[in-house]
């Protein structure tokens, strides 16, 4: 085990990446590490191999999302938020490229230079413009070695800054005056963007750079046995990534993702503001695992109801309000449900 | 086929695949009904074994339309009918391509399965409480017990596909195969593991065995007659018929050896049918989705033996009509993606996949894929000889769509002038409300079926949209199980709509009155609900709908007096209730029998006088409803309003403007004439500070909302002399020429004429 908190997907899958590479006699794409067919046993598990599934949902989205990436286009993921994009992203990455390490987040702030390439001023000054002075950008360096580059949480860039993106992704170059030369894409090349649908409108794409992407919506899991499963893996993945192991109740997580499916479907005025993705329900899980691991308890309904008050309600009081609704409405009336009940009760029908 | 052909599928499959290949003579074409890839295998194994006899699935008296369906004047979609059930055939059909190539090779075709028991209601008055449900043909060829096995799931799971018909693209559409022997031995074994799943008990309740039992008979005699014969069933079944030499089992009896003159023989009927009844979507259980796709995917079959992925990937894009750069753009993924896949060929999920993702450049919505999905649905229609017989139900409601003059084929548009409309146009609209009424999918308003359901007096003119299509023929057909004729058909449904409530049954009553059948309605138990209504909106609601259809010249020669003075007495025996309505119900609702009283003074006026009077006496009510009887008491006797408004004077500030209020909305003309009310507003407006003004002004502009711009004009006139302001306010619209003033009170005198002449006169009253 590396000694951080947490490891890059293809540090942690550093052996089921090798094992695939063995194994793979599929013709591969100029500048991928893995053929597509390899790529989508990474993602979606491969029992034969030992290959364990890593993304819980629709498999065909995933191939899709490979075939994209073999094309022009750059591959353009959307959806709520804590839908696992950036993680099928960071996966797609390592496999594609071996690593995912090339990343620009996306912010308010960020800026042409960091998307592009900036300068080292010392050395600028001291010797003019030079390809020593030069600093590059994760987007020049994945042109440069003809890997993936991830750009995330895109819509929070300004548009203007968005828009650097279209020319290099049309032409597969980038221009630098200053040197008067361009640093033309190798094979391999290619930009995997997320966007969060709750920040639509903040920084709306322009249709030039919408034309060079392709669209995949990634869905939040309808399937609750399937995210039943993908929360204890992941629960289970960061306890054994901070050193720890420690048994999950697996009644509780039941219990927590109907609760999350139900009020999910809650629509109209007792519709929940907070996030209800499964990221939320693996945060809650994970607090509640610590909260039985230091002090020495099991894991009990009362620590889950405490997680979910400090994970869902964050600067909208009225959700407090819904969340009473739902427990004097839906909750009350299951008698296997008393503990939840009582525990809701004091926290939010005070 | 590996996801097949493992080697721990059990010695059931490795029996079934000897049983298989056992017999040379034998060709068992075991199909998805349907299915573009089993429709060319079936031509390729035909043309190979070159049977004698060809056996096929269906209900041994559809062999009465195999002249016609080998005929050369049809065309599918077409299905088969008999009792209530359908047995479509497309041109993907393996069905129908085998009984094609029957009759280009002059071989006979036996249908081998039990004919459809005849389900018709015994009582003519039950109605068919499950008329939404699929038809009992799509049961029989239906594909859930097949796709929705356990060991579907299992190969969904495995696959990752979406969906159990995504497992049966990838497994046989999607593919191309060594030959036809080999295709159909890999799909035998398939619905071989699938059936499987069931136990006898399942299959019993679901009617196979008998079926099954039938069918093997019949393969034991054609297997006794001659040395070649193909026997084309549902991949489901074929396993259960291996073992035909055993059956001792007589052949049944059809429904075609009946001699008996009381019970004439079943007929089969051949209808038309259409893309849009073929798709799963419409609930037929044995479609496959996109028929229109299906069809070109048994073109491309057809036209080479070898598979060009690239030829039917640009075909597919020509027809989904794309731009030359989205067209690159799919191509390129599409083409991956089926190497990806590891299919020959793409299917209709992977068509629709490199759709979603080179061209939805959004989130993705249920409807983002609609135009490409709505061509790859189809419009197909089939055809059919003209002067054939048809349904009884169907063909008897067609004769009264020619009758009326109404198109069949294209899609129509009918106009009515309510007011003024002919014998034939009445007679046509009566049909349009019939066939609406019962749901046929023929016509429908243009402000929708609620525009039907609940007939608006005030309505001038109605337009209806309407096309014969083979679905209301299938709607029909469905419908004549409970009645022989349109009219019998409805009075049953009449009979049998819920009434439970006043409004219910004053609703039916009005349909009823569209579409002349009203006679078959009994008047009593209506009677009854008035006396025993207690509640004054339900009765309010059903008073006024019911004097202003006995008002309307569309139903001028229908007696409703009776009906309409039944319920004014219990209205306003009941108006005492008046107080539990909010205000602004309550006020509507008096403004309404006002002026319903003033338009029949003779009959209504001294009655309503006495109620109003009764009211005010008797009842305590909240301020503003004190106001507000009273000043319809004064309108009433021509009365002194100043009294009234005095009155007003010497309340408190804050209850003053809920007094206005209830004043403007019963009386709204005082404002007008000098009675006061006017200044009284006036004053109580003056009063206001600028906060508490602007807290108001919504309920104002609400209230003066009412009116419209000529009488707010006449009201701004007077407050200018009132306040003695300089400023002259103009309301109304400037910039009208003289000519367009002379037009507009040319046309105003027109339409007083013609209110005129049809005793309407009292509608521009208000």
């Amino acid at each position: 085990m590396v000694n951080v908190i947490r490891e890059r997907a293809e540090q942690r899958y550093q052996q089921e990446l090798d094992t695939l590479r063995e194994h793979d006699s599929s013709p591969r794409p100029p500048g991928w590490a893995l053929s597509a067919a390899a790529v989508r046993r990474f993602i979606c598990g491969d029992a034969v191999h030992g290959i364990s599934r890593k993304y819980y949902g629709d498999d065909a989205l995933v191939e899709r999302a490979i075939v994209s990436l073999m094309g022009n286009n750059g591959l353009m993921l959307v959806g709520e938020p804590g839908t696992a994009k950036s993680m099928l992203s960071e996966l797609l990455t390592a496999a594609i490229s071996g690593h995912s390490e090339l990343l620009i987040q996306g912010t308010a702030g960020t800026t042409e230079e960091q998307i592009k390439y900036s300068w080292n001023f010392a050395l600028l000054l001291s010797g003019g413009p030079s390809l020593e002075a030069l600093l590059k950008s994760p987007v020049y360096e994945a042109m440069e070695q003809g890997k993936l580059v991830r750009l995330e949480e895109i819509t929070r860039c300004p548009q203007e800054i968005q828009d650097v993106l279209i020319s290099v992704m049309s032409e597969k170059t980038l221009t630098i005056p200053e040197l008067g030369i361009a640093i033309q894409a190798k094979p391999g090349f290619n930009v995997i963007a997320t966007a969060n649908l709750l920040d639509r409108g903040v920084n709306d794409m322009s249709s030039a750079l919408k034309r060079r992407f392709n669209f995949e919506t990634v869905p939040v899991i309808n399937d609750a046995a399937m995210e039943k499963t993908l929360i204890m893996s992941q629960v289970q993945q960061r306890l054994a990534d901070s050193g720890t192991e420690h048994p999950l109740d697996a009644d509780l997580v039941e219990l927590l993702v109907q609760v999350f499916h139900e009020l999910r479907h809650s629509t109209g005025p007792q519709a929940l503001e907070a996030t209800l993705s499964t990221a939320e329900a693996v945060n809650i899980v994970h607090a509640c695992a610590l909260h039985s691991l230091y002090w020495q308890q099991p894991m009990n309904t009362a620590q889950l109801v405490q997680q979910m008050h400090g994970t869902l309600i964050k600067d909208k009081p009225d959700d407090i309000k819904k969340l009473a609704h739902y427990l004097d409405v839906v909750v009350r009336e299951r008698s296997s449900w008393k503990e939840f009940f009582t525990a809701g009760k004091a926290l939010w029908m005070k | 086929m590996d996801e097949i052909a493992e080697p721990d599928i059990g010695q059931y499959l490795v029996d079934c695949r000897a049983a298989f290949l056992r017999d040379d003579g034998l060709s068992w074409l075991p199909v998805r009904h349907h299915s573009p890839a089993c429709a060319a295998m079936t031509i390729e194994q035909l043309d190979r074994q070159q049977p004698q006899m060809v056996l096929i699935e269906a209900p041994m008296a559809f062999v009465d339309q195999l002249p016609l369906l080998q005929g050369d004047e049809v065309r599918p979609p077409l299905a088969l009918y008999q009792h209530q059930s359908y047995y479509p055939m497309a041109e993907n059909s393996p069905e129908w391509q085998a009984i094609r190539w029957a009759a280009a090779h002059q071989v006979p075709v036996w249908f081998i399965d039990l004919d459809q028991p005849d389900r018709a209601p015994n009582n003519s008055n039950e109605v068919d409480s499950n008329e939404g449900d699929s038809d009992e043909g799509g049961n029989r060829w239906s594909d859930s017990r097949l796709l929705g096995s356990e060991y579907t799931r299992q190969l969904q799971q495995k696959l990752g596909c979406r969906s159990q018909d995504e497992v049966w693209q990838r497994l046989f559409e999607c593919r191309d195969f060594a030959s036809a022997d080999d295709f159909f031995l890999q799909v035998m074994l398939y619905c071989a593991a699938s059936r499987a799943c069931h136990d006898d008990e399942s299959l019993q309740q679901l009617g196979d065995l008998p079926r099954e039992q039938c069918m093997r008979a019949h393969i034991r005699d054609a297997r006794q007659q001659v040395e070649r014969i193909a026997v084309l069933t549902g991949g489901f079944h074929t396993p259960a018929l291996f073992d035909f030499s055993s059956e001792s089992a007589p052949i049944p009896a059809s429904a075609l050896d009946q001699t008996d003159a009381a019970a004439p023989r079943q007929a089969a009927v051949l209808v038309r049918y259409s893309d849009e009844l073929l798709h799963p979507a419409s609930g037929y259980a044995a479609g496959m989705p996109w028929p229109a796709f299906s069809r070109w995917q048994l073109a491309d079959r057809l036209k080479k033996k070898q598979s060009d992925a690239e030829e039917w990937i640009l075909f597919l894009l020509k027809q989904l009509g794309l731009t030359l750069v989205q067209r690159q753009n799919v191509i390129h993924h599409l083409q991956q993606l089926c190497v990806l896949r590891q299919l020959d060929r793409p299917g209709s999920n992977d068509l629709l996949d490199s759709l979603t993702s080179c061209l939805v450049k959004q989130q993705f919505t249920a409807d983002a894929l609609e135009p490409w999905q709505q061509i790859l649905r189809g419009d197909a229609i089939g055809e059919l000889p003209e002067g054939l017989p048809g349904l009884p139900l169907v063909d008897e409601v067609l004769q009264q769509v020619r009758a009326s003059r109404l198109k069949v084929g294209p899609a129509g548009q009918c106009h009515f002038d309510l007011l003024d409309m002919n014998e034939s146009a009445a007679k046509r609209r009566q049909l349009l409300c019939r066939l609406a009424f019962v749901e046929a999918g023929f016509a429908s308003p243009s402000g929708g079926p609620g525009s039907f359901y609940s007939f608006s007096a005030s309505k001038k003119r109605e337009s209806w949209s309407y096309q014969w299509t083979p679905s209301v023929e299938v709607r029909l057909a469905k419908l004549g199980r409970n009645g022989s004729t349109l009219e019998r058909l409805i009075i049953i449904q009449l009979l049998n709509r819920p009434q439970q409530s006043l409004g219910q049954s004053v609703t039916l009553l009005q349909q009823a009155m569209q579409m002349g059948l009203q006679q078959h309605l009994p008047q009593q138990p209506l009677y009854q609900q008035i006396h025993d209504c207690t509640d004054i909106q339900t009765l309010s609601q059903s008073f006024m709908q019911i004097f202003q259809l006995s008002r309307h010249p569309l139903f001028a020669d229908q007696p409703l007096d009776k009906l309409y003075r039944a319920l004014w007495q219990q209205l306003g025996f009941h108006l005492a209730a008046l107080n539990q309505l909010d205000m602004d119900e309550a006020l509507e609702l008096l403004v309404a029998l006002q002026g319903i009283a003033r338009q029949h003074e003779d009959e209504l006026h001294q009655p309503w006088q006495d109620r109003l009077h009764w009211l005010i006496c008797h009842n305590r009510h909240r301020l503003p409803m004190w106001f507000a009887l009273q000043a319809l008491e004064v309108e009433l006797t021509d009365g002194d309003a100043s009294a009234l408004l005095q009155q007003v004077h010497s309340q408190g500030f804050s209850e003053r403007y809920a007094i206005l209020e209830a004043l403007i909305t019963v009386v709204p003309h005082w404002l007008r004439q000098s009675s006061g009310l006017l200044e009284l507003l006036n004053h109580w407006l003056e009063q206001l500070d600028d906060d508490h003004f602007t807290e108001q002004l919504p309920a104002l502009r609400k209230l003066f909302s009412r009116m419209d711009a000529r009488e707010i004009d006449g009201i701004t006139r007077q407050l200018r002399t009132l306040n003695d302001w300089d400023d002259p306010l103009e309301w109304l619209k400037k910039g009208l020429s003289e000519q367009d003033v002379e037009q507009g009170m040319v046309l105003e005198q027109q339409l007083q004429q013609r209110l005129d002449q049809l005793g309407l006169n009292a509608w521009l009253s208000y």
